[in-house]
């Protein structure tokens, strides 16, 4: 069975809203929630789940620089994240809505 | 100029898978590199800095998210096999441990009488002396038996090797902490009265403080000895702490491929421990004879001890698996 953490529901929440981002860029839109230590552990056990995706942006100018991996939920991450959303609004109580 | 990170690629690309690379090292130097250019863009060097240093520790924090969520996964992967492997060998660690303590308490039982009005208490602050020198002990000979007999898979290897870090840690917080308060518990519970703490009594950074006052002033200390002592204690309880570790690894590495009957095993991790801890008495004179510093005395076996681990490493991979010879 497929889980998600609170984490990668927000990842997924910002990639949707977005459409693609860079990891630093999760980090700063995530106002703290997502830390850029372990960032990347997060988005890559997403991969694994087939929730998001990633590709490599164009080398930065100059010799030797890493090109920037940007990331971009896949359709699996989208259903995921209606399916909790509308789970979630379910729970709630009308009057706390 | 070299790029920052630069260095920190290569290190990891010797140790790292290439998904680990793609996926967690690249994108993590990557943001490193492009924050520290536009901060050398913007000309200021203390954001340079800055930049630089949070950079490489949340690369840090990041490794070791890495690692445990890598160690977690491997328990879930172990085979039904790994798991009997795993489950022979630490039920040996635990049972040699159990004996091994209740063997270095029994010496100390005449001094707690039945008669003594605590003499439970007494007895229980008797269990934490043992643990550090029990504790690799039990190791070794649970895993050169446990592994020695049916080939061990790298997973239960890793296990290992991780539960041994793992005790190697409970040992120094044992050794810097414990020990001395439950010694001095136990001094001041017998004689009834506050008893001045001798040099096993002090915690780490009272021994540390102790070292550096005496270092300071040394006419004031009588016995050039009691220094040398002092400095021996100190960073004999750190290289104590490293045993569980370097004892298992000593272990691991001669059952890496070859296999051997029981007897020969015992005989393998008797000698092993008895030459661990007869480097570490005479290593001990000869620091205390200022003939090597204290630091290399303590350190002396460990040293010694993963030395042999890579030799019989190098020696295991060159020659073929073969059967255990006697059952």
């Amino acid at each position: 069975m497929l889980t998600v953490s609170r984490k990668e529901l927000l990842v997924l929440e910002l990639l949707v809203r977005d459409t693609q981002m860079y990891g630093l860029q999760l980090v700063t839109a995530s106002k703290g929630r997502l830390k850029r230590g372990t960032v990347y552990v997060t988005l890559g056990r997403m991969e694994d789940k087939g929730l998001i995706t990633s590709t490599l942006d164009d080398p930065p100018p100059g010799a030797g620089g890493l090109p920037r991996r940007v990331y971009t939920p896949t359709a699996l991450g989208g259903r995921m994240l209606s399916a909790w959303t509308s789970g979630a609004k379910q729970l709630v109580p009308d009057f706390a809505r | 100029m070299m790029r920052p990170g630069t260095r920190l690629r290569g290190i990891s690309a010797r140790w790292c898978s290439v998904k680990t690379m793609e996926r967690l090292v690249d994108p993590a130097l990557a943001d490193l590199q492009l924050e520290y250019e536009s901060a050398v863009v913007s000309g200021r060097k203390w954001k340079r800095r800055w930049v630089w240093t949070a950079g490489h520790l949340a690369f840090l924090k990041m490794m070791a998210a890495h690692g445990t969520a890598r160690a977690l996964g491997l328990l879930h992967d172990l085979t039904a096999e790994d798991r009997q492997t795993l489950t022979r060998t630490f039920s040996y660690c635990a049972g040699i441990m159990m004996l091994g303590t209740l063997l270095l308490v029994v010496p100390f039982l005449d001094l707690v009488t039945l008669s003594h009005p605590r003499s439970a208490t007494l007895l229980l602050y008797l269990f934490p002396q043992a643990l550090p020198l029990s504790v690799p002990v039990g190791l070794t000979f649970g895993i050169l038996w446990g592994f020695g007999r049916a080939a061990a898979s790298r997973r239960s290897r890793t296990v290992v090797l991780i539960v041994a870090v793992a005790f190697s840690a409970v040992s120094f917080t044992m050794l810097a902490w414990v020990v001395p308060a439950t010694n001095q518990a136990f001094r001041v519970s017998l004689m009834g009265r506050p008893v001045m703490k001798g040099i096993n009594e002090l915690t780490l950074g009272e021994l540390s403080q102790l070292i550096e006052t005496r270092g300071r002033d040394p006419k004031a200390v009588p016995d050039s000895r009691d220094i040398r002592r002092l400095a021996l204690n100190y960073h004999a309880r750190w290289a104590l702490a490293g045993a569980p570790f370097v004892l298992s690894l000593f272990s691991v590495s001669v059952t890496h491929r070859r296999r051997r009957g029981r007897w020969m095993l015992g005989l393998a991790g008797g000698a092993a421990i008895s030459g661990y801890y007869i480097i570490m008495y005479a290593a001990k004179e000869l620091g205390l004879d200022r003939t090597v510093p204290a630091l290399a005395a303590a350190w002396a076996p460990n040293v010694a001890f993963l030395l042999l681990s890579v030799l019989y490493l190098a020696g295991s991979l060159s020659t073929p698996v073969r059967p255990p010879k006697n059952s």
